[in-house]
């Protein structure tokens, strides 16, 4: 069963690692491991006041741990694949948890089910909070926008470049680890700090994020409360603590009492016993018989907080809402608008922030819908799509905006619209898309040199970019932006020479800057 | 008599002069071509340059088939064997720049680059590199021009060329005093093809061959708008096509160089050809779907101000042809 589970672990980080390389065009079922997150799917509808069809898929999950418990974290989770690994083959030598006393290692407070309660309470006000602390997002995020920019960095500038290893761009760019273009997004150094933390934390305790921080895998904990699949241990145990030392997850107690919702199934327990009186399975235990005649000792304790701090978590999720949302005060339904977010928003209550094309026009429904998972990020062509740090205040962190600087929307694309699992970034069909206004473009005409770049790659078939010519057809006197046809792709704005400031920006139709409207 | 003494004199002096003759030119001939032989010649040998009437002759051919066209415009300059040589590496520049389909004349007809990567390969030609630095996202623009899939098919080595110092080299622009950074397989090159398609610019009022070739330079080329006529000089100095094949079968006639709608595009379906630059680009103004003069395109003219060719189409033979 062990190698049955190790085999199954590559198999689904591979799948995730092999969706992750496939999220570049063409578009392909790449978001399976998102649409069938509870976490996502749950905070998504609390919070987006929506039923998402996509994420009906998540009942896959919700069903299987119902009935076989934790395997989504023992056998699926990539995160908990890639603590195994490093567990295995880094940490065993200087793991702190032989040096903490066995008592103490195993009662670092649960703090994962807090969590839950937190986003899930902080949802129901329509905050959603899922994308920063869901392990898929987690993992996503750090392999897609920090992990895979690095490789191709080294890959391209130090192996093919300064090695002369050229012939290992063909091939590498075929199977996807190479990207044609240059890959960048800023603040990435974040999602690296983020992993290298859960990945600190084994030094601790091993999978400490899957034991004490993970609110997907406290979800699933929960759910597992009727799972068939459970573990038992016999009578005839002989108390030798083989089994406690081998659990990666603290499922079993020093006093031999196991907390089912912390179990993920992974069967290292079954092997180690020396009397084979632990085991994992589908045997129902026989209930209103006496412990001597079942066989089995009446060993099930719970591992869960005090209902006290379920209340406080619940209490600090409710009082989040407020100062996250980009309504302020009026998360509660007045008209209070006094929150940080708020105060950076204009008079239409709009952020000042280019979103990508299809996303919720009202920027609070946008924020409440994105789980921060990552994948427009990945896939725009561009590169122009990048993560929000604190730009549109705490809320709206990871959040992705249109940078023409960086890249542009470009115009026969709707790979976004397309993977979004929430559908905050609405599915358009290409032709809607064409027509979507993302921004107006705006020319500081005491910037402009004149050199026509915009209006040459204006990509719209009408041009909204048209030049004023002088009377003998020869210079153009100056360029305007026909305000109707302008969709704020942003292709200008990325190929205009001025510096350091272009001549020519997008800006989005509520920002004050924006003189066309 | 004598007069056997005087014509073995003259006999002699002819074939003395003969004799001098064919050693004084012959022999260098002979000895450059013993150096060339073994120890590798500092420069890469250059294809032949073809027969002088031949910088002098375009050829334009008129008919349906595109492929077939282009086929028989390389036939009336003597054929692909005249340019490219057993073994040498030819790079096809097609103008890729948009992500726009064939139809909407934004960009080279596929049938063409395809026609052309053949008849390269026919004639002997080691490797066939097809690429642009693309204006839009290169992947996209290559795969909906269906340039990719068509070069690929017809054999030719598909590049991308990426923003990195790598695949440029910074070369001198002798007007301009400036170094712009240029594709490095450009000019590393046996013999360089540009296709381009025929089209109208907002700024330069057509794109056609010369403007082609800032699909080669690096860099942030919108600035070199203000002067293009110079600037695109100072490129056809540094990179000299040694065949120009303007697809002008679909020309597109306003809204350009980007397009993007069928009213725009005219059926013009005319292949030109022709080894001097200038020239092929002075026939195409001229084609009735533009109805201009080569003096009306600045950067035409300043070319052949700097004699980079021929802009005056009176000196000109034109090979006429149709299918």
């Amino acid at each position: 069963m062990i190698s049955l589970r190790r085999l199954s672990q590559i198999i689904f980080i591979g799948l995730f690692i092999y969706f992750l390389l496939l999220t570049v065009d063409p578009h392909s079922p790449v978001n399976v491991f998102f649409i069938t997150n509870p976490l996502l799917a749950l905070t998504t509808i609390l919070a987006g006041r929506t039923l998402v069809i996509l994420l009906g898929a998540s009942l896959i999950i919700i069903l299987s741990a119902l009935l076989l418990g934790r395997v989504f974290c023992g056998w699926v989770c990539p995160l908990g694949t890639i603590l195994d690994v490093f567990h295995k083959f880094i940490t065993p030598k200087i793991c702190l948890e032989k040096k903490i006393p066995a008592g103490l290692s195993r009662n670092f407070p649960k703090i994962k089910y807090l969590l839950l309660v937190l986003i899930l309470s902080a949802a129901v006000l329509g905050i959603n909070l899922a994308g920063w602390f869901d392990p898929i997002t987690i993992t996503f995020k750090f392999l897609a926008l920090s992990f895979y920019p690095a490789l191709n960095l080294i890959i391209k500038n130090i192996m093919i470049d300064r090695w002369g290893w050229s012939g290992l761009s063909q091939p590498l760019e075929n199977v996807g680890i190479l990207d044609r273009n240059e890959v960048f997004f800023q603040d990435a150094a974040v999602f690296i700090i983020i992993f290298l933390i859960i990945l600190g934390l084994i030094f601790i305790q091993r999978r400490f994020w899957c034991r004490n921080l993970c609110p997907l895998g406290a979800l699933l904990g929960l759910l597992s409360f009727s799972k068939l699949l459970r573990l038992k241990i016999g009578t005839d145990c002989l108390t030798c603590q083989k089994c406690v030392k081998t659990c990666k997850m603290g499922a079993i107690n020093n006093e031999i009492k196991i907390l089912q919702e912390e179990c993920i199934q992974c069967f290292a327990c079954v092997p180690v016993c020396p009397v084979d009186t632990v085991s994992l399975n589908f045997k129902p235990i026989p209930v209103l018989t006496n412990q001597s005649e079942t066989g089995f000792r009446p060993t099930e304790i719970s591992g869960l907080p005090a209902r006290r701090s379920f209340l406080l978590a619940a209490l600090i999720g409710v009082a989040s809402a407020p100062l996250l949302s980009a309504r302020g005060g009026s998360a509660f339904g007045g008209k209070n608008n006094l929150s940080p977010a708020a105060l950076t928003t204009t008079d239409n209550n709009v952020l000042a922030i280019l979103r990508p094309p299809g996303a919720l026009p009202s920027e609070e429904e946008f924020m409440n819908r994105c789980v921060r998972c990552g994948q427009c990020l990945k896939i725009c062509p561009t590169n122009g799509l990048q993560p929000l740090f604190l730009q549109s205040g705490l809320y709206g962190m990871w959040t992705p905006a249109l940078m023409p600087l960086i890249g542009y929307c470009t115009y026969e694309c709707n790979l976004c619209t397309q993977i979004c699992p929430t559908e905050a970034i609405q599915p358009l069909e290409i032709d809607v898309k064409k027509k979507w206004v993302i921004g107006k473009a705006c020319i500081n005409d005491r910037l402009c040199i004149r050199c026509g770049a915009c209006e040459e790659h204006c990509p719209v078939p009408e041009k909204a970019i048209k030049a004023v010519w002088d009377e003998y057809g020869e210079k153009p006197l100056r360029y305007y932006v026909e305000c109707d046809l302008c969709i704020g792709c942003g292709l200008c704005e990325h190929v205009c020479p001025v510096k350091p400031v272009r001549a020519i920006r997008v800006y989005h139709t509520g920002d004050k800057k924006c003189f066309n409207r | 008599m004598k007069k056997n003494n005087n014509c073995s004199r003259r006999e002699f002096l002819e074939k003395g002069a003969l004799i001098g003759g064919l050693g004084f030119f012959g022999l260098p001939l002979l000895t450059t071509h013993l150096l060339n032989g073994e120890p590798a010649p500092p420069e890469k040998p250059a294809p032949d340059e073809p027969p002088a009437d031949l910088t002098k002759t375009i050829s334009v051919v008129s008919g349906d088939d595109p492929a077939k066209m282009t086929a028989l415009a390389i036939e009336s300059l003597g054929g692909m064997a005249t340019f490219v040589k057993k073994d040498n590496v030819v790079v096809v520049k097609p103008n890729i720049a948009w992500e726009r389909a064939p139809e909407l004349a934004a960009t080279t007809n596929p049938e063409v680059v395809a026609t052309i990567v053949r008849e390269c390969l026919k004639a002997g030609a080691k490797t066939v590199k097809v690429f642009d630095r693309t204006c839009n996202e290169s992947r996209r623009c290559y795969r909906t021009s269906g340039i990719e899939a068509a070069a690929k098919e017809a054999g030719a080595e598909v590049l991308f060329i990426g923003e990195r110092e790598s695949f440029y080299k910074e070369m001198p622009f002798p007007k301009k005093k400036v170094t712009w950074p240029i594709v490095k397989e450009a000019l590393e090159c046996d013999v360089l093809i540009n296709v381009p398609i025929a089209k109208h610019h907002g700024l330069s009022k057509l794109t056609l061959g010369i403007k082609n070739l800032m699909g080669l330079m690096g860099g942030k080329r919108g600035e070199i708008h203000k002067e293009l006529g110079l600037y695109l000089s100072d490129l056809l100095t540094v990179v000299k096509p040694h065949l120009t094949i303007i697809d002008a079968y679909r020309v597109l006639v306003s809204h350009g160089p980007t397009g993007g709608k069928p009213e725009y595009v005219k059926m013009a379906r005319k292949i030109i050809a022709g080894v001097d630059p200038v020239a092929v680009d002075a026939y195409a103004t001229t084609l009735p779907e533009f109805g201009l003069t080569p003096y009306d395109i600045e950067h035409i003219f300043t070319a052949s101000e700097n004699k980079l060719g021929e802009i005056d189409l009176k000196k000109i033979k034109i090979i006429e042809k149709t299918i």
